[in-house]
């Protein structure tokens, strides 16, 4: 059911149903934030990648073939934009004077706004930003997204196998780290 | 540590059934695992619950405005481009048919006044000047229309050999003796000057 409305939305949109996009984007807004909220560790970037994300969902619908869901289109596209943006942050900080931490642009907007939850963001994302890139996907994908391995491994390509290896390693250091003292 | 990497394993799906029942067994009866399992369990289902945290939800009923603002702009600058685009390209297509008719044109001009040139003036040193005014393939071309009158190459029929010119011509079409049309008289003149 939730399938075949997706797929009527993006009938509609390409169609020229303006409206059939904007509420696409309300049931996945959130969804498409969170995960770069995630991967990304800030409000900042998370909105950067959130809004790629629906531009590039408004102009590529047109080529989505109906043989897969929606959100596994939609997930790929943000993964793929949230490690383009973890990569870019990565090089821009190897230029010394241009970019360094310090000369980031630091925003007080989040969000997130009660201060307890946020305190306990913030514990969450140090620790998945010492995971490796592939360990934090499965991770955030497992966890946040409450998505299968079958899921996830359409997606990101990785076999279920490897998945599960990598979610383990993940929740061992996870762990480990957040029940540090 | 064992019954650490136990658990991460359940939690990963890491186990087969046969895996899974034996540690479900376990988890039943010892309970340092049973502690350990809840304590994991408990970490899990909070962190999961961070998905559920109170955001401001203005950010997300500005977010629909705020991609079509970003769409129309980049429609915009699409548009922009075409308006300069387009005059841009016609003036660089003129500019270069203009090149190339003038060029053409400037060519057969002075091909014609080498021509007048070539055909007028018999002092080579004048006309090399003249020519080497407008340009100096113009004057190569006069030098090689000049002394294509006075040709001092080899004509194809001959041939060099051993230092000797061999005519390939048949000999007997050739008119050697040419006193044969000089009279004695004549003859006995030239030869008295020669003398």
């Amino acid at each position: 059911m939730k399938i075949d409305n997706d797929n009527e939305l993006v009938r509609n949109f390409i169609q020229g149903d303006e409206s059939a996009f904007n509420l696409l984007v309300r049931k996945y807004q959130k969804k498409i934030y969170w995960h770069a909220r995630q991967m990304l560790g800030d409000h900042l970037d998370a909105d950067e990648v959130t809004q790629e994300v629906l531009i590039v969902m408004y102009k590529k619908l047109h080529t989505f073939n109906f043989q897969s869901n929606l959100y596994t289109w939609i997930y790929k596209i943000v993964t793929t934009r949230s490690l383009n943006q973890i990569k870019r942050k990565k090089l821009m900080r190897l230029i010394p004077f241009e970019f360094s931490k310090e000369n980031e642009i630091v925003s007080d907007y989040d969000i997130v706004e009660n201060l307890v939850q946020k305190e306990k963001l913030e514990k969450v994302n140090l620790a998945l930003e010492k995971l490796p890139i592939k360990q934090r996907q499965v991770f955030i994908m497992r966890n946040f997204d409450e998505l299968s391995y079958e899921e996830i491994s359409e997606i990101t390509g990785v076999s279920v196998g490897g998945l599960k290896a990598n979610y383990f390693h993940a929740l061992n250091k996870v762990m480990r780290m957040l029940n540090e003292k | 540590m064992k019954n650490d990497r136990k658990i991460f394993e359940y939690f990963s799906d890491l186990m087969d059934e046969k895996e899974k029942k034996i540690f479900e067994e376990e988890l039943k009866n010892s309970f340092s695992l049973n502690s350990m399992f809840n304590h994991y369990s408990e970490q899990l289902d909070e962190l999961s619950e961070l998905k559920n945290v109170e955001i401001d939800e203005r950010y997300f009923s500005k977010l629909i405005p705020q991609i079509h603002k970003r769409l129309d702009r980049r429609k915009k600058n699409i548009n922009k481009s075409i308006y300069y685009a387009i005059p841009i390209t016609t003036a660089v297509i003129i500019a270069i048919l203009f090149f190339l008719f003038k060029n053409a044109d400037t060519q057969s001009q002075l091909r014609s006044l080498t021509d007048v040139v070539v055909n007028n003036i018999e002092d080579e040193d004048v006309a090399s000047v003249l020519l080497s005014d407008y340009s100096l393939e113009n004057s190569i071309f006069y030098n090689a229309e000049k002394s294509s009158s006075f040709n001092t190459g080899l004509p194809e029929e001959i041939e060099v050999r051993n230092g000797e010119f061999y005519n390939m011509i048949d000999v007997s079409l050739l008119d050697y003796n040419k006193s044969d049309f000089i009279s004695d008289k004549e003859l006995q003149s030239i030869y008295n000057k020669i003398k």
